[in-house]
């Protein structure tokens, strides 16, 4: 198994939490972008983003991870968003039917403006 | 960088390891855009062979990295560009009955592998091998095609 983790970058601001994954989320680093959500879950912010401009490649076990975290949110009456897709991953999450799922915006300004 | 389309065709032999699936990624994007793929479908068939390669590491060898993968792809470029890929492992076998995509209208994580592979590729068949293991087959013939740029001129 791959060692490496996932860097992710993450700003908090006083309503909104924005995090940043640097690279391919795919098998081996998926579980790395799940243990970065679950505190901030946890915390009740009032928004998540999650800025995807830095992820070329997601897999399905990717997109599981953000399906889940869009639950966890539902459940504490956080906002979750996703933006700034690159085309690789919105073409999966298109392929998956969950474009209409998920709230999307092309730019972390607009997901933060909403 | 090639500017005409060319053929490739290779057979590899790798453990079930999460860092050897990112090079066959690769691999098989480059063969497939080297073939007349769109940058788009060279994507969604390299993703496709992931997600086998990812159901293969977790439901047939249980997550071990110690299982081996034999991965075959061969790629045309006439009449259209297309790729035909086989991958054979010697883990657990299933009825390919079971096989299914499971229903999207249920928003839930995981299950999702199956769908997506059915649903970029042609043809995408799992059949149980003789000597034990699985073995997928899997095809798919572009639909837009990249112009290259010496193509272009002789149009």
């Amino acid at each position: 198994m791959d060692k490496s983790t996932l860097q992710i970058d993450i700003e908090v601001s006083e309503n909104s939490t924005v995090i940043t994954p640097l690279g391919d989320i795919d098998l081996s680093k998926s579980s790395d972008l799940r243990v970065a959500l679950r505190p901030i879950i946890d915390a009740k912010t009032e928004r998540i983003v999650v800025d995807l401009s830095h992820v070329p490649y997601m897999d399905s076990s990717g997109i599981a991870t953000l399906i889940e975290g869009l639950q966890l949110s539902k459940k504490s009456n956080i906002c979750f968003v996703l933006c700034s897709l690159q085309e690789g991953v919105r073409s999966i999450i298109e392929l998956a039917r969950l474009d209409q799922i998920f709230t999307i915006f092309d730019t972390r300004e607009d997901s933060l403006a909403h | 960088m090639s500017t005409t389309l060319s053929t490739s065709e290779c057979t590899i032999d790798f453990p079930t390891s999460p860092a050897w699936f990112r090079s066959i990624r690769k691999l098989i994007t480059s063969a497939a855009t080297q073939c007349g793929f769109s940058n788009r479908e060279a994507g969604q068939v390299s993703m496709a062979v992931d997600e086998a390669l990812s159901n293969i590491y977790r439901h047939g060898y249980m997550g071990s990295t110690d299982g081996r993968v034999r991965f075959t792809y061969k790629t045309y470029t006439t009449p259209l560009p297309k790729i035909m890929i086989e991958i054979e492992d010697d883990a657990i076998q299933v009825d390919s009955n079971l096989i299914q995509s499971r229903d999207l209208q249920d928003i839930k994580p995981g299950g999702l592998g199956v769908h997506l592979i059915q649903t970029v590729m042609n043809h995408a068949t799992w059949t149980k091998r003789d000597q034990g293991g699985m073995k997928l087959s899997m095809s798919k013939t572009a639909t837009n095609t990249h112009t290259t740029p010496i193509q272009s001129a002789q149009k």
